[in-house]
Parts: structure tokens; sequence; C-alpha cells
């Protein structure tokens, strides 16, 4: 792809403009202009960085919790200190194997399909001309999000059902027979992401949709006259502006591989689908039931967290690398 | 992806595991404080209860004031349905009565509708309030980190006769449980077992349309189910009805299956004393095995609705209003819930029935101690005796000790507004609903309010009975479950043969309990739920008690009985 | 110069048209739902016969909940909660974005900068410590505890980063040698050129503020302090009839809760429906061309 005139440059150039010899100038040349140019920059920071010290990273000497056999009326730090015990007793109960693994298997589709689907409708919006449709499906495919799980549940019990429900009627005339949606151990997964990406899709539509706003115009106009068609517009001018947006929501959605989704699979799930369908969210809130369990629970958090900054810090590191691309 | 609210939905869930542990659980305990028509007898309460000799009768006085008056810290959970005109948690009649009457001004705190997280906070910061209604996790915490007052000189002293009735017999437990080393700990806010026990509820419209008498055996429940199935009592030519109610978690108040394993003598979820004497964990009894069975058969021949293995109780419940089911176990209220079916279409009626059993033994239906909160003071605070008066007025019948005072209004009910729900300490006899149950009929019986007891819903009641009598079908609901023939009457009956069957273990759960409760409670829903769905066949049963034990059940056991011991 | 329509275009586009419509209509059926259960006896809801049309229709339970006095107190209490949130935080996300959007070479700690910002949102000591945090700031029970504590909201500020890499670094170089600083670069060109991320972000500032409900109840003392979302959460917790004991009778009977959580959903997503299609104007392409040429 050519570089066109007028200076701007399209994102994969940029990838590509880093040279190591502009690095070392900065350490030989005096900085003292630059040093003062930079200063309304820290100025700006400055309140953002005191509110999130007071307010997110104070709070996290809560951690402690996760170490200790916690007692609330000790304080933050006065229980007993107990190491790793409280991340040994959940590895060690007896289905945790079952239930990591059903955590990390639906969150991980629910992140691809959550990145999938957005980004194919956002296209398919783009192609729409007429402004009121566009504006109207673009409202009405973000009303799932308020819905909570506990009401759209009871309406999925209903809708699956094999007896009553409208897609069972539906598959009966195109001859195949009614399947236990949500009592099967086979297909409760799938529709946990299934429904799931329905609830939220429309909040990622949102932010590619602005992406795609962002594409300077005159490349399509370019390219239009070398005679592309849409496809190829897409492909080569579309996509790519928006890439940096689409490696930003992809690596930032890896942090969620431990996140099921406690909310909605504990308003679908039952005894019949413990098996795939039990999450760590879900046994740690069962447990919070009987006794409060503050140790475990942060220790999980702990987990989780731990786990998250692993992934992105991996595709920040990797996108860096190849790309020399810094995602944040 | 969304962090923020990832981080939220994780407070959230995290705030859910805290605040949800005592929501549903009856046996134990209970963060809200939920309130029972309390009936007290008409008794003065003005009576030194001190048992030594030596001090003056006026300083011992259950409902003396104090003299200069003290200030109490005090929070609470929201759970006031409505306020007078011009009337808050922060400021209503009986904070004003706390304050004339016995001195005490209430400094509050905070209200707060998620009590346990508000709690929790309050607890880690250190600035404990003077007086606390808990729930039982976090009286175990407070108790074990020694940050309670010992109130037993308090109840002694200043405890009014009635209180101290509460404590007696049954209710002796309810104050052992909470007893540590001889100091007790906390006054406990006593449900009454009579609520938690499961009756036969049979849609008696339809057994009229099939002309099916009225069941008396197990055996014939189980026929009425199979005619309820197949012979279309809703008239509509669709095999559209099931015969018995279940739902997905088993084993819930309403729409349960514990009354149907009751009636087999199995005791699922509680603990019973086996014929040794020791005691058990009835889930894992042989008794199950039977019921287990039947069930089974029930969901193969379409008795039971085949997707209720996805369905919780609220949405069972739905499909009983719309007229879908006929037969269910369910607790003394079912008729309230029920009201809604009932008025969508006035001709459903159901009637509750005693368990009936499979053999010739009569029937135990189950029965768990609820405790509503528990009261405690913190450690420190001079004037422990302040919550054992306050917890004396809650048995007053005030608008009774002084009639000249216009009590009744400010106190207990104006109009359509529960006063005494304002109060900030309760207490009741576990019989209250029974009692309820006695005055109302009689009230009726006779025309005569005044046997009523004002200090709850009676009056509520009683009006609501006249006007169903009266042809108002809205208050159907109320006359099934305080009428001659409802649910309050079985239970009488019940509770004058001391028929209930009690769960033997009462107390804060114990080591094993904590550690491997959810494994275990989890391990008994899949195999019941896996045997009933005909997934895995009846003797998996014995492969489940073999692990249940394994896997911590003989150390909770253990446990239990030690707990119970003294 | 115009394109030629092929007929493979066209199938395309009205297909397009057909599938994004109908999965419009997917996503507004639960709503209407929801709708129509709000607006039905709460017998008929208890029952489950409420499909997509009210059955036995009434209004009791919108009434329940605006005739309370707390209601209107709530909706206050919202109304300043938003407004101060919305603001602040739209100004956080732009002043925390502009810097951390320079390349390393125009600002040599971004990225220590980013990566403290990014730790915050992957890491958390949980809800005890957060409490004890605005309660030793002395925030408890004000509007102030409801906006700042989540005054930087590091997703947006990620976003917004984002969008500005993507605008010319011409702008940057031609101000500069205009004479002008970070903060005129900042508010007179890179504001104005992007509409559509502010516009995104603001949707979601917005929407958050307006749904939050747990902050409230957790750092409020009284009711009479609740935010709207916060108020209703109330309403719904106390009706769920399953989670009653039995001495919660004489509650029972007076709420039908089926309708009241329908009706408070509705209240909830209403004021986002209102706002939204507002905002989309700004989600128009090209503004970021023309002017900047040279």
């Amino acid at each position: 792809m050519q570089k066109r005139e007028g200076g701007f440059t399209s994102p994969p150039d940029r990838f590509c403009n880093r040279q190591g010899g502009e690095e070392i100038l900065h350490f030989i040349k005096p900085r003292s202009s630059k040093r003062l140019r930079e200063f309304p920059l820290h100025i700006m920071l400055l309140p953002g960085v005191l509110i999130l010290f007071v307010y997110s990273y104070i709070p996290m000497a809560g951690i402690s919790i996760a170490f200790q056999n916690f007692y609330p009326t000790n304080g933050l730090f006065g229980s007993d200190w107990i190491g790793l015990k409280n991340f040994r007793y959940v590895m060690q109960m007896p289905d945790i194997a079952e239930v990591l693994w059903n955590t990390i298997y639906i969150a991980t589709m629910k992140i691809i399909a959550g990145q999938i689907v957005p980004l194919s409708i956002a296209l398919l919006l783009n192609e729409l001309k007429n402004q009121l449709v566009k504006r109207g499906v673009q409202t009405l495919i973000y009303l799932p999000h308020f819905l909570s799980w506990i009401l759209l549940g009871g309406i999925l019990i209903d809708i699956l059902s094999p007896s009553e429900g409208i897609i069972a009627q539906i598959l009966r005339t195109i001859g195949i027979e009614p399947i236990f949606f949500l009592g099967s151990n086979q297909w409760f997964p799938y529709v946990m992401v299934a429904s799931d990406v329905w609830k939220e899709f429309g909040f990622g539509t949102i932010i590619y949709l602005a992406a795609i706003t962002g594409i300077n115009p005159t490349l399509y106009e370019a390219a239009i006259m070398d005679g592309a068609n849409h496809w190829r517009q897409t492909w080569h001018i579309t996509l790519p502006g928006m890439l940096p947006i689409i490696v930003l929501m992809a690596t930032l959605s890896l942090g969620n591989v431990l996140n099921a989704g406690f909310d909605q699979i504990f308003n679908l799930y039952s005894p019949a689908v413990y098996q795939t369908g039990d999450i760590l969210d879900t046994v740690v809130y069962r447990m919070g039931l009987i006794d409060a369990q503050f140790g475990v629970a942060t220790a999980i958090g702990l987990l989780k967290s731990v786990v998250s900054t692993i992934l992105i810090s991996i595709s920040y590191y990797l996108a860096y690398r190849l790309a020399n691309y810094r995602i944040f | 992806m969304r962090f923020k609210r990832m981080k939220r939905a994780g407070i959230v869930s995290m705030a859910c595991v805290l605040a949800l542990l005592t929501a549903c659980n009856s046996s134990n305990n209970a963060a809200s404080e939920s309130k029972q028509p309390a009936v007290s007898p008409e008794s003065s309460a003005s009576q030194p209860a001190s048992s030594e000799a030596s001090s003056p009768e006026a300083s011992y006085d259950p409902l003396g004031k104090f003299d200069p008056p003290i200030e109490v810290s005090v929070v609470r959970s929201t759970n006031v349905l409505k306020f007078d005109e011009g009337e808050s948690y922060e400021k209503n009649a009986w904070l004003d009565f706390y304050e004339s009457e016995f001195g005490i001004k209430v400094n509050l705190l905070w209200v707060s509708d998620q009590f346990d997280q508000k709690m929790n906070t309050t607890m880690v910061s250190g600035k404990l309030p003077d007086i606390m209604p808990l729930g039982g996790n976090q009286f175990k915490r407070l108790a074990e980190t020694d940050q309670l007052e010992d109130l037993r000189d308090a109840l002694e002293k200043y405890g009014s006769e009635d209180l101290k009735k509460v404590f007696e017999g049954g209710g002796k437990i309810g104050l052992d449980s909470v007893t540590k080393d001889g100091k007790i700990l906390a006054l406990p806010w006593l449900g009454g077992y009579a609520g938690s026990a499961p009756l036969l509820w049979i849609r008696t419209d339809w057994l009229k349309k099939l002309n099916l008498p009225e069941p008396q055996t197990m055996d014939d429940v189980l026929k009425i189910a199979d005619a309820f199935v197949n012979q279309d009592p809703d008239g509509n030519n669709q095999k559209d009805t099931y015969g018995l109610v279940v739902n997905k978690d088993l084993y819930t108040d309403l729409f349960g299956v514990d009354g149907f394993f009751n009636s087999y003598h199995a005791y699922p979820k509680i603990w019973i004393k086996n014929d040794a004497g020791e005691i058990v964990y009835g889930s894992v009894q042989p008794e199950m095995k039977t019921a287990l069975a039947k069930l089974q058969e029930l969901y193969k021949n379409g008795t039971l609705d085949k997707e209720f293995v996805v369905k919780d109780a609220d949405k069972v419940g739905q499909m009983v209003n719309a007229g879908k089911l006929g037969i269910t176990y369910s607790v003394d209220w079912l008729p309230l819930y029920l009201q809604a079916g009932k008025n969508q279409d006035p001709g459903m009626e159901w009637k509750p029935y005693p368990l009936l059993s499979i053999d010739s033994a009569p029937v135990q239906p189950k029965a768990g101690y609820p405790i509503n909160a528990y009261y405690a003071v913190r450690k420190g605070f001079e004037h422990p005796e302040a919550l054992v008066k306050m917890m004396n007025a809650s048995l007053v019948l005030w608008s009774k000790k002084y009639p000249d005072r216009d009590l009744a209004r400010k106190l207990e009910f104006n109009n359509g507004v529960e006063k005494w729900s304002y109060r900030l300490v309760h207490n009741q006899i576990p019989t209250q609903n029974i009692d309820a149950y006695k005055n109302v009929n009689k009230a009726i019986e006779t025309n005569d309010e005044s046997v009523l007891n004002p200090n709850s819903g009676e009056p509520d009641v009683y009006k609501r009975m006249k006007e169903y009598l009266a042809g108002d079908l809205k208050s159907w609901g109320y006359y099934m479950d305080f009428g001659p023939e409802g649910s309050q009457s079985i239970l009488a009956e019940y509770d004058k043969n001391s028929a209930f069957k009690i769960t033997e273990f009462i107390g804060v759960p114990t080591a094993t309990m904590v550690n491997q409760g959810d494994t275990l409670a989890k391990l008994e829903l899949t195999a019941f739920t896996k045997i009933i769905m005909g997934e895995a066949s009846i003797d998996s049963f014995d492969e489940f008690v073999a692990n249940w034990k394994k896997l911590g059940g003989d150390d909770m056991t253990k446990e239990v009985q030690e707990a119970m011991k003294k | 110069m115009k394109q030629r329509i092929s007929l493979g275009r066209n199938i395309f586009i009205v297909s397009n048209y057909i599938f994004l419509i109908f999965l419009s209509f997917l996503c507004l059926f639960p709503l209407i739902h929801v709708l129509a259960i709000s607006f039905s006896s709460s017998s008929a809801a208890a029952s489950g016969l409420v499909k997509l049309w009210p059955v036995d229709f009434q209004i009791s339970s919108y009434q329940y909940i605006l005739n309370k006095p707390e209601f209107i107190q709530s909706v206050l209490v919202t109304l300043k909660r938003v407004a101060l949130g919305f603001t602040i935080n739209l100004l956080m996300s732009v002043l925390c974005a502009y810097p951390l959007s320079k390349e390393r070479s125009s600002f040599r700690y971004r990225t220590i900068y980013a990566w403290y910002f990014i730790i915050t949102i992957l890491f958390g000591g949980g809800l005890i410590p957060w409490y004890l945090t605005v309660s030793e700031t002395g925030l408890i029970d004000t509007i102030w505890a409801l906006v700042i504590p989540g005054a930087v909201p590091v997703f947006n500020v990620i976003l917004l980063l984002n969008f500005f890499r993507g605008l010319p670094k011409e702008i940057e170089e031609s101000a500069f040698m205009d004479g002008a600083g970070h903060w005129r670069v900042l508010w007179l060109m890179y504001i104005p050129l992007s509409l559509p991320s502010l516009a995104t972000i603001s949707l979601f500032t917005l929407v958050g503020h307006w749904n939050s409900w747990f902050d409230g109840l957790i750092l409020m003392n009284f009711p009479d302090k609740y935010p709207l979302s916060t108020y209703l959460q109330l309403v719904i917790i106390n009706s769920d009839p399953m989670k009653m004991s039995a001495g919660d009778i004489y509650k029972y009977a007076e709420i039908s809760d089926r309708t009241t959580r329908a009706a408070q959903i509705f209240l909830g997503a209403l004021p986002i429906l209102l706002v939204y299609p507002f905002l989309q104007k700004y989600f128009v392409k090209g503004i970021v061309l023309g002017s900047i040429k040279g």
C-alpha cells in the first residue's frame, strides 16, 4: 500500500516509524526545552494520579486479607497470617479442576465471540446509508445491556423450553428434535456464550463505530478512484484503520479469562448442569452463603488479577516487539 | 472487557457473597429483621426479675427509666415497609418512646439495605455501635474475637417475666447456642419453628372436578397426582398439567420436596437422631432411597414437570399461579403467594393437609430453628441492660398497659401502618402465629376484638378474614393461612402433640461445614438431581453416601455431635 | 465519481438492512416484554401470563414507585450525581488521555504513567479497604462519595488516548511552530476533532452514573441520600418473595414484585434511550479531515 500525499500517515505505516537513532539523540541533545514543553503534561496527569493513588492504590492494601485468617474486627492487618493457605484451600477442592476448566472455557469463548460479533456488526452498520435506520439500530442493539440477568434468566428459560419455547417450535418445524438447552451439560456453555454476546455486543459496536468514523475519508476516495470495490475497501482501509482499537479491545478483554460471568450463570444454572456450568465465582458465592469467606474471596480476586495482568502484559509486549505499537 | 464494570461486578459478587449468606437459610440465621406477629400474654411486666435479694426493687425495674438518660448508638437494616406521615428511620414514634419512657436516647449511625456489607465494613473500622442486630456469622466472628459484652447479669436482673419465658423450654436451646464459657453473648430473636414446617397443599377444585376423595395416605396422594396429570383437570383437552411440584433447588420453603421426603420418614438437609440416639445427617439415611426412587418414577411417567431441573422456586410458582400444578409441599404462608393466582382465576381452591404417611407410622414434618437476629452489645458499653429493656418493651402490650395514653396508634398499628415494625429490638414467643390463629378465630367467633394482640399483624389479619367471609376473594390467602381449616390450624395440632421434628443442630456452622459444606451440598444436589432425572440409577445413592462420608460428611457429623453435647 | 452498483452489491445491501433490522427487533423484544409486565396486574405477572402486551392494564407499580416522596428525593440526588460525575469524568478522561497519547519521544515517562493507570483496573483490595478509604477521606454520606472515588474512568481514558493517537501529528507540530503549548493544542484542536470518541465516552459515563446503585447503597448512611438506582434497588430487594421469611407475610401482601421490578428496569433504561439518539449525531464520519492540510 502506498504512502499517501498530504502527510496523514495511515496506521500501518505508523507501526514502523520508530528509528533507533532518534532515541539515542535524546540522550545527547540538551533537554531543557523538551522538559519545559513536557511540564504541562505532568500537570494534566496530576489530579488523576492523586485520585487514583488515594482511591485505587491505597485500598490495594486490602489484598492482605487474602493471606490472613481474616476477622473483620482485627482490622486489615491484625488477623493471623496464613500465607497461601487460602489459595491452597481452593485449589484442593475436589472438583476445582472441572470448575476452573468451565470458567476458562466459557470465558474464552465469550472473549472471542465478544470481539468478532461487535466488529462485524459495526462493519455492517457502517454500510447503511439511511441515517434513520442506522441510528435506530444503533440505539436498539444497546438495549439488552440494561436488562438484568434476573429478568433475562426467566425469559431465556421460557424461550428455550423444549416443550413450549419458541426456539423448540422453530426447530420442530424444520424437523429437529427439541433440545433441552438449559438442562443439558453439552449445550449449557454455548447458550451462556450466545446469550451473553447478545446482551453486550451493543457496547463494543459503539466503540468500533466510533473508530470507523475516525478514518480519513480521502483514503476511501482514493481507493474508489483506483477501482477498489466495497470489500477491498473494507479489507484495506476500514479494518486497518480500526486495528489499534481492535487490538486494544482484544487485549483488555483478555483480562477477563477467569470471569465467566457470575450474574448470568447464577441466574441460569442448576444442579443439572453443575458439571459444565459451575464456575469459580459461583463456587465462591455458595461458600459465602455458609460462612463469609473474606480470605478466600480476596484470594480468588487476587488470582484473577495476577492472571489478567500476565496475559495483558504478554499481549502488550508482543504488540510492541512485533509491530512497534504500544497498546496503551 | 469493561474493567470498571468488571471490577464493580467483582465487588458486587463479593458483596452478594457476603450479603446473601444469611438470606434464605432459615435454619440458622437471618440478617434482615423479619418480623412475625408477636403475641405477648397480658401480664404486667414491671416486676423486678432479680434473683438477688440484696438490692432494692426500683433499681432492677425491667421497664425502668435511665436517669440521667443515656445515649446508645445503633444500626439497623431497612425493613420497615411503610412509614406514617412525617416519620422515617431517624425520626419516629418508637425512638421518641425509647427516650421518653426509658431515658434511652438513640443515636442511629446508619440504616442500610445491604446490612451485611455495611456491618462488615463497620467491624473492620473498629467502631462498633453499642447495640447491634447481627446475623449468625457476624455474631460468630465477634464472639470469637471477644468483642461482645456478657449479658447474663443484665438478663437476670432486668429481664421481664415475658422475656424470660421466651428463653425457657424450646427457647432455651436458642439461648444456649449463643452462650460461650458461661457468658451469654447475645439475645437471639427466635423465629418460631412452625413457620418452616412443610404442609401438603392440594387443589381442591380439581379434586371436585375429577370426583376424587380427599387423601388419607400417601398412596392416595400419588393416585391424585396421577389423576391431575392424565385426567385433564383444567378441562382444556390438553395434557398440560402436572401432578407434583418440584424446583431445581429441591429444598425450598415454597414448592420444595422436603414434605415429600418427610412423608417417607426421610429428613433431608436437617440433622436427626437415629435409633441409637446419635445425631446424624438426614440426607444420607436409607429412607431417602425409597423416596428418591419414587421421585424417579414420577419423573419418568410425567407426573413431574421434566423441565423442573432448570426452574427455581419463583419460576415454578408462576406455573402454579397459572394453573398448571395441583399438588405442592410448602410452608404455611403459601396461600399469600398464591393470592395472585386466585386473583387471576377465582375458581382456584387450595387446601392444606397434614403430611400423609407412606405407611402406618404418622409423619412428623421437619422444622428448622430460625433465629431472625442476634442482638448483641459491644464489649465495654456501660449499660448492657439497655438492650434488655428494649427487648422487654417489644413484648409488652402497651395499649393494654396504659389504655389512656393512646399508645396503640403511636406504637402498634395505625391505619394500615405497622408501627411496631419501627422497633429497634424485637422478640417473640415461638408459637406466635399459632397464637394469632387462636386469637383471630376467637375474635371472629365471638365478634370481640379485644382478644387481639395489636403488637403484630393480628388486627390486620382479623380485618382480612372478615373481608373474605363477606365475599372479598382478595383476602382468600389470609383465610387459608389463619382460618379454621388453614395452615395454622394444622400447625396448631402438630404443636399440641409436639409432633415437629426440629433439627437437632442449632448453632453457627462448624469448621467442616465452613470448609466442605459447599462441596457436600453440591454433591448431594447433583446426585439427587441425576437420580430423579433417571440419568443415574437409584443405586448410585449408595455411592453418594460413601462419597459424602469420605469428603467430610463423617467429620461434620462428629463435630455436630460434639457441639450439641453441651 | 459515483461507483457502479453491481447486483451482488444490491443483494448485499438489502439483506444487510433486513438482517440488522431483524437484529434490532430481537434486542427490542425483551424490553417490550418488561414494559408489558410493568403495566400489567401483579397477579397476571405472577402467573407468567404476560408476553408482549400488558394483561389487565394498570399503572399501579409506577404509581407505587413514583408516589413515594423518596422517589423525588432520589431523582434529585441522581441528577446532581450525574451532572457532577459526568463533568468530572469527562474532564479527567481528557486531561489524562492527552498526555498518555503522546509518544515517548515527546513525553518520556508516558509508559510508566500508562502502567500506573492500568494497574488500577487490574488489581483491587476488595470492598472493605475501599470503603474504609472513602470513609477516612470524609466522603461517606455526601454526594462526593458517588463522584470522587470513581473520578478517573481508566477504561475511557485508554479509549480516548487511542482516538487521540489517530489524529494527525501535524496538528501538534504546526501549533507548536506557531508558539502554542500543549494546553492550547488540547483544548482548541484535539477536542473539536474528537467528537465521535468524546460522544462515546460521554455515553458510557452517563450510563455508568445513572445505573450505578451499589455505591449509593454502601456509601450512604440513610435512604434519603440514595440516588434513584439505589432507591429502586431497595424497592426490589425488599419484594422478592423467595427471600422473605414467614414473618414478612404482611409485607408480601403489599407489594407486586414482578411488576415493580419491571418498572424499575424500564425507569433505569429510559434516560439512556432518550440521550443516546441525541449523541449519535456526533458519530459522523470525516470530521478529522479537511482543515488539516499542510
